[in-house]
């Protein structure tokens, strides 16, 4: 029992330096003076910011963090309330056509990104939104992912709660404001944070519609850095450096609502 | 649990799901409407002109697009397995109440929560044939330089390796939770049954735990089929990597080659049809999937 539990932590290690090692390797060879590093070292030696400082003066990470931070930020928040008002009404209330129309909605969750994005392109393009902001949130907003999960959570809130409410005079919207909402922060955040990091990692709408330097996410940007630097591997390892922060440290502060949210997937 | 909701008069409750009704018309509903389209036209961004069904002719006369399927099902082939083990063992490994158990997950699930671009460009080096760090490792062994990325055959298990990397934590928290919630009193039946660890694995957790594995495997095979963001980081700055290349790269996966000829080639009508039959190839797996597991499907097999 006891070697089987040395095994156990021998083999979580192991994998836990396999996990943390890529990262390890960039943070060295961002700080290294040579365009790459041949072996492993435990410390860079000599410690070197040029090629940090190189690349922070050369490309507009500010500015990339930025743009990424408040598409992110609208695009989750979007998200998270068109799903809650849509998900109270298809769980709490009985109208006519809500289970068709709901599922109708759900079949949409089948649609394959490479699939939407040349309609999608063409669509913002008639809107005028290529290269702005809105044009990479706005689909961010239509996840029924978001709204089935939230759907789950109200079903089991009871119509005799709902009833009372109205019977005290309480109208549809002040039910969903100042019950429904405050009743489900938790899952509201989850919900929240999960979509944040999806959409902060998000590549494929965006490196579409975005196109001028300026409007950049950190994942497009990021994109081009091979292009730019071939095999100046410092300086490439510079730039997802300072790109990993952000999200490392909002996964520091959520780490129990990023773990919980990833245990969402199991329910649809 | 049982009750169906409040009934209301009125538009009240439309009014709720206006927004998301909307939007998914338009991006959802219009949008595939659009591509169906689309995959009929002749269309540059400026031009379009009827063509009827050459788009579709074009894909399978030629022979680049069927490569790029097979390449993605090789990717697949690579992917699911490696997403599955690596995720199993790892849930398997943290399931007890282990010390510092909080950390290690917390270990795990970094690589997920970092963006597949980046982690690319870190791949990228770790298997550079020159400098990379797998060479370097293997040469501790003896083992000569190995070409990564020169020939699909290996440059597509190395970004399978890379998702598996990537997602073995998340893999490792959809286990953990199915493992936890399977009912302490079926274990301590099987100890007063006098079953040793062994045999309460085989024949009380695998079986409990089938239909998740096979939900997760499921997952794992449509997100293969759907892998952009590591193709794109891997090919990106290839030299001599003009939108043109994709008919002699290394590595052409289907949503790749869907962009290329779209964004790089300005062909958006044979794009559209790219995008199609790919579409119906994710369609047909999602339903064997729900002939497969049935309709009254849960996953610790209990209703």
């Amino acid at each position: 029992m006891k070697l089987k539990l040395t095994f156990n932590y021998l083999f979580l290690i192991v994998f836990a330096i396999v996990a943390l090692f890529p990262f390890y390797w960039m943070f060295t060879t961002a700080f290294s003076q040579h365009t790459f590093i041949s072996d492993p070292q435990i410390i860079p030696i000599p410690f070197y910011s040029g090629a940090i400082r190189d690349v922070v003066f050369r490309h507009s990470f500010l500015r990339w963090i930025f743009n990424t931070a408040l598409i992110t930020g609208i695009a989750a928040i979007g998200n998270v309330l068109v799903a809650s008002l849509a998900a109270f009404a298809f769980a709490c209330i009985r109208f006519k056509g809500r289970d068709l129309i709901f599922y109708v909605l759900l079949s949409t969750m089948i649609l394959p990104g490479f699939l939407m994005i040349v309609p999608r392109f063409f669509i913002m393009a008639k809107l005028g939104w290529l290269d702005t902001y809105q044009g990479v949130f706005v689909v961010f907003w239509f996840v029924m992912f978001s709204t089935f999960l939230l759907r789950q959570y109200y079903l089991s809130i009871s119509s005799d709660t709902l009833n009372a409410a109205r019977i005290d005079g309480c109208s549809l919207w002040k039910m969903y404001t100042k019950l429904i909402l405050p009743m489900s922060k938790p899952v509201l955040l989850t919900l929240f944070i999960i979509r944040f990091v999806q959409v902060w990692n998000s590549f494929l709408w965006p490196v579409i519609v975005l196109r001028s330097n300026q409007m950049k996410t950190l994942t497009v940007g990021m994109s081009e850095f091979y292009g730019i630097y071939m095999t100046e591997y410092n300086k490439i390892m510079a730039g997802g450096l300072i790109s990993l922060i952000p999200i490392i440290l909002i996964f520091i502060f959520f780490a129990k609502q990023i773990e919980k949210g990833l245990q969402f997937q199991l329910k649809t | 649990m049982n009750d169906d909701g409040i009934r209301v008069k009125g538009i009240g409750p439309y009014l709720f799901i206006l927004p998301m009704v909307v939007g998914i018309s338009i991006f959802g509903f219009y949008a595939l409407f659009y591509v169906f389209r689309l995959s009929f036209f002749k269309s540059t961004l400026l031009t379009s002109e009827y063509v009827g069904l050459d788009n579709y002719f074009y894909i399978f006369k030629e022979k680049w697009f069927l490569s790029s399927l097979i390449h993605t099902l090789y990717y697949a082939m690579w992917s699911v397995p490696l997403n599955l083990l690596v995720g199993l063992t790892l849930a398997f490994a943290l399931y007890k109440k282990m010390r510092f158990g909080t950390l290690f997950r917390f270990i795990y699930l970094l690589p997920w929560v970092s963006s597949t671009v980046i982690v690319a460009l870190i791949f990228r080096y770790v298997f550079n044939p020159e400098w990379g760090l797998v060479n370097w490792f293997l040469g501790l062994f003896g083992i000569g330089k190995i070409m990564w990325t020169q020939s699909y055959l290996l440059a597509i298990p190395v970004i399978a390796t890379m998702g598996a990397w990537q997602s073995a934590g998340f893999g490792m928290i959809i286990f953990l939770g199915a493992i936890n919630s399977i009912p302490k009193e079926i274990f301590e039946a099987a100890d007063l049954d006098g079953c040793n660890e062994i045999q309460k694995f085989y024949h009380v957790t695998i079986p409990l735990l089938k239909p998740i594995i096979f939900f997760y495997l499921v997952i794992s095979l449509i997100t293969a089929f759907q892998v952009f963001d590591a193709v794109y980081a891997f090919l990106e700055g290839v030299p001599g990597m003009s939108s043109w290349a994709i008919f002699t790269s290394p590595v052409q996966i289907c949503s790749y080659f869907i962009y290329q000829v779209g964004f790089g080639m300005f062909s958006f009508g044979r794009s559209s049809a790219m995008g199609i039959v790919m579409f119906a190839v994710v369609v047909i797996l999602l339903v064997m999937q729900k002939f497969l597991l049935g309709k009254n499907y849960n996953f610790l097999g209990r209703n």
